[in-house]
């Protein structure tokens, strides 16, 4: 017997063929109704679809929507996980699920650093970045690509002028699409499509003014955190295990309460909080770790379940 | 962006709607939100759960826009109803996605949306009388009926 709740959380259904005209037909009025930035390249964009839309909303926009696109392989399993992160009481939790959710929470900000310079998050997650300069080629966004080695916040400063051009975000999807149907973590996805980078380079301004390798991109920082542990004494998950944060130089941890007290902080975590003094129930973590001198927090929720 | 989380949206959408058609409608509507506010997501939470609540949202909006003249207030039918302490209770059974679902779309329009409400966004009796504007006791009764009629729907269904 299973919980209703959970047996109608999961169901998904294909959308009829003509879902995707009509949503693209809507953008576009609608885009046509927003007061646009001078989207002269409309014309011109390859993909067309909710293009109008995307250039009258600017870079922002295009920022979030690669950003949502290039963690698709990580975003895919979120949709599965209940709002309030419950775990069904009846089933022994032996396989937590890996939580891959919070990803999304560290890259897109950076993604936003570069178009909205509200924050002043440095430009950390070097794997998404490489992408969205290189697509808005007439732009001012050099010092984006360049600083992501560097770590300063200059990108944050940078007038994001970034007026519509074709956005080859849109485009890319198409490829990273065969990668979502499995259990992916970033690194297992196809990489952006780099027949872009070698273009052009002569004609292109800002593609002149960066360093050689300044293109080139580390495989991202891969760890996986599970959503749930049993520190019951059976052995199996009986500590907040976070995979691959071995090879992370920095790993602070704190967790929180629902209150909001902390109930354990480690500047180094070597994976050893068994939860001890923790009651059952959800709470939230916020973990930083960094790798290749790049540093990146991901911030979710976990459950202690110990029946 | 949408060939990703269309499939699950279009799962809630059609949990609020009767038919198929009319939860792509809700969808639809509820991508337009999306994209045109993905300038303004402040990351307070993930983006698919932030994308789920635009659909949700726009499911009630669809609801009020249809429900205006109807649902009166029963005020003193709900004063004579005992309120029983099993508002909540989770709901155990057999049955696959598919055969709930189509009793979730038989349900009458009011039922399904305080149905869903209830059980699968998890709002407190008072957040749904807030976005419907209806009497909380209002929400509670029609809540115990279309709890009781869809179990026992669902007990014919698992004989």
């Amino acid at each position: 017997m299973k919980n209703i709740k959970d047996i109608l959380s999961t169901y998904e259904v294909e959308p009829s063929a003509g879902c995707w005209d009509k949503l693209s037909h809507r953008l576009d009025m609608a885009a046509a109704q927003a007061p646009a930035e001078p989207s002269s390249a409309a014309a011109g964009t390859s993909a067309g679809k909710g293009s109008a839309l995307l250039h009258s909303v600017g870079a922002k926009v295009a920022a979030a929507v690669a950003g949502a696109f290039i963690t698709g392989g990580v975003v895919a399993l979120a949709i599965l996980l209940p709002k309030t992160a419950d775990t069904p009481q009846n089933e022994p939790i032996s396989t937590p699920v890996v939580q891959e959710v919070s990803d999304t929470l560290a890259e897109t900000p950076a993604l936003t650093a570069v178009a909205v310079e509200n924050d002043n998050k440095p430009a950390a997650t070097s794997q998404v970045e490489p992408t969205i300069p290189v697509a808005e080629t007439p732009t001012n966004i050099t010092s984006t690509v360049s600083s992501s080695e560097n770590d300063n916040p200059a990108p944050a400063q940078k007038s994001a002028t970034v007026t519509a051009t074709p956005i080859q975000p849109a485009v890319t999807p198409r490829t990273i699409q065969p990668a979502l149907s499995s259990n992916n973590t970033l690194s297992q996805m196809p990489l952006p499509n780099t027949s872009i980078y070698s273009q052009n380079i002569q004609d292109d301004p800002v593609l002149q003014k960066m360093p050689e390798d300044a293109i080139d991109w580390t495989p991202p920082t891969k760890v996986e955190i599970p959503n749930v542990f049993t520190p019951n004494g059976d052995g199996i998950n009986d500590h907040f295990v976070i995979k691959g944060i071995e090879n992370c130089e920095k790993r602070q941890l704190e967790v929180r309460n629902q209150s909001g007290n902390v109930v354990f902080r480690s500047s180094h975590y070597e994976n050893e909080w068994n939860g001890d003094n923790c009651p059952d129930g959800t709470y939230r973590f916020q973990l930083i770790y960094s790798s290749h001198n790049i540093s990146q927090t991901l911030t979710g929720t976990v459950t202690i379940i110990r029946k | 962006m949408y060939e990703l989380f269309a499939p699950a949206m279009l799962g809630v959408c059609c949990r609020y709607a009767p038919t198929k058609e009319e939860a792509e409608d809700i969808m639809i509507e509820g991508f337009a939100s999306v994209f045109s506010s993905l300038s303004s997501f402040r990351h307070e939470s993930s983006l698919p759960v932030w994308i789920r609540g635009i659909m949700v949202k726009t499911a009630i909006n669809t609801f009020r826009a249809h429900k205006k003249f109807l649902m009166h207030d029963e005020i003193s039918e709900a004063q004579n109803m005992q309120t029983t302490s099993s508002t909540g209770g989770d709901i155990l059974t057999k049955l696959e996605a598919q055969q709930v679902l189509a009793l979730v779309q038989e349900m009458p329009e009011d039922w399904r949306i305080i149905f869903n409400l209830r059980i699968m966004e998890e709002y407190s009796f008072k957040e749904i009388a807030e976005e419907l504007g209806r009497n909380e006791n209002t929400i509670r009764v029609y809540f115990q009926r279309a709890r009781a009629w869809l179990l026992n729907k669902i007990n014919e269904q698992e004989q």
